[in-house]
């Protein structure tokens, strides 16, 4: 270690904060551990959330997209999402998320709104996930094995 | 005589505090990042009249409802905040406290999308909190390092935990390097122009799949060495510029890296630092005497 300077300002950390500071690493160490261990099992408690870290480890060959129509006029009309729900995320709108597209009340809720965004002042949205092969070293990707998941019709409840 | 006593203060004695300046203020771009945009989205997602979610985590939406005006105040905290962090001294802990509030807010009002930066981030500020980066001239003080070990757990626990996932879940990260060229086709974080090139070129992305693993599952032990500490820093810098040119994580790679000037070994920070301090008294001397007070 070089010598301290003669101006240097030396701030020793106080023995009480030592022991705390140490028993503020060790909480910190097991409440990580605790995170990985349910994130493994898949079962998180909503407190471990923000300590649980598993970024792009799953190997995902799928695409999935979220397409919506709207029933208006007896006829189905294709809904631009995008631009009903606008805000987005590097990982994609909020509708992409697994935990909204895979919950009905969510899908619900996203719904009721998309009767109103919409402007076609319909009385049904129907969602449908499309699922389809990753296409490694193309700037085309293709819809090869395109899967088409229905996610459910919703009626709009809106007073019309 | 008490030895554990004695160890403690030992473990615990003063290092060099000049990494706290530049990280203080790498870690306000990084959170500016990704707290600032945050305003296109209200009324849509944050503050929404009609599309309010509730989440496993998240349920500020049963409790309350959160309207545009709330989001936006709460933006504008997480904004004062950030500014407050940015000025440092005494209001550093309020701006902390500020941004966190507002950011985290604006977050649970949303419910589902806490992104791995945002976490990241708030991390950072705890150990930003529990450190001197409030002081002044830091370039010449020597300060506990409890907030330094506080970082180093943290990032412990992101680059240890990814690799053990990825080492004990899937095995392409040891083969051919598929899960990570499938990522990089990905229409949300993926299709970069370089990434689809290497993506379909697998003895390009089976190293690179070896080399972040490699790098994720050494980064726990060799951080603690000072002769190791700057190569799996460099290491790592290369990890995150790579994510930063291959793949769209937002902010999360500045975020990152606006903890390497702590992470780093302070008396090799130290070192560093005097190798440019003289050029920056000769060329920029406001900067050096608001940096060590000389």
């Amino acid at each position: 270690m070089r010598p301290l300077p003669p101006n240097a300002l030396v701030l020793p950390t106080p023995p009480w904060m030592r022991v705390l500071g140490l028993l503020l690493l060790i909480g910190l160490s097991i409440y990580f551990i605790a995170a990985f261990k349910y994130k493994a099992h898949q079962t998180m408690p909503g407190w471990l959330v923000i300590g649980a870290w598993s970024m792009f480890t799953a190997k995902d060959a799928r695409h999935v997209e979220v397409e919506a129509k709207a029933l208006a006029g007896g006829e189905w009309h294709s809904l631009d999402l995008p631009k009903i729900f606008p805000y987005r995320w590097e990982s994609g709108h909020r509708y992409h998320r697994r935990h909204v597209r895979r919950s009905k009340k969510n899908l619900g809720i996203l719904a009721q709104a998309a009767c109103t965004r919409s402007g076609l002042d319909p009385e049904r949205i129907r969602f449908t996930e499309l699922q389809w092969t990753r296409t490694l070293g193309s700037f085309v990707q293709p819809q090869d094995d395109l899967e088409r998941i229905p996610l459910g019709t919703f009626r709009c409840e809106r007073p019309r | 005589m008490s030895p554990p006593r004695d160890s403690l203060e030992a473990w615990f004695e003063p290092t060099w505090a000049g990494g706290w300046t530049l990280c203080r203020l790498l870690w306000v771009l990084a959170a500016g990042m990704a707290h600032l945009p945050r305003h296109k989205g209200i009324g849509d997602v944050y503050g929404s009249a009609d599309a309010i979610l509730i989440s496993h985590t998240f349920r500020l939406n049963e409790w309350m409802l959160v309207t545009p005006t709330h989001a936006w105040a709460a933006w504008l905290l997480g904004s004062a905040g950030l500014f407050a962090v940015a000025y440092g001294g005494r209001l550093l802990p309020l701006g902390l406290f500020a941004w966190a509030g507002g950011s985290w807010f604006l977050i649970a009002s949303e419910a589902y999308n806490a992104k791995a930066y945002d976490r990241l981030l708030t991390w950072i500020a705890l150990a930003i909190l529990f450190s001197p980066a409030w002081r002044r001239q830091l370039g010449r003080t020597w300060a506990s390092p409890l907030g330094r070990y506080l970082m180093i757990v943290v990032f412990i626990a992101i680059y240890g935990s990814t690799g053990m996932f990825k080492l004990l879940f899937e095995p392409s990260w040891t083969g051919d390097g598929s899960a990570l060229a499938y990522n990089f086709v990905s229409l949300q974080f993926g299709m970069r122009p370089v990434a689809v090139v290497l993506s379909g070129l697998p003895w390009i992305a089976g190293p690179m799949s070896w080399f972040t693993l490699i790098f994720e599952l050494l980064f726990p032990f060799l951080i603690w060495l000072r002769r190791t500490n700057p190569w799996i820093l460099l290491a790592g810098i290369l990890f995150h510029l790579g994510l930063l040119v291959l793949m769209d994580v937002g902010p999360f790679g500045f975020v990152a890296l606006s903890a390497y000037p702590v992470l780093l070994h302070p008396e090799t920070a130290r070192e560093l630092w005097g190798t440019i301090e003289d050029s920056l008294r000769s060329r920029a001397p406001a900067l050096s005497r608001w940096f060590l007070g000389s």
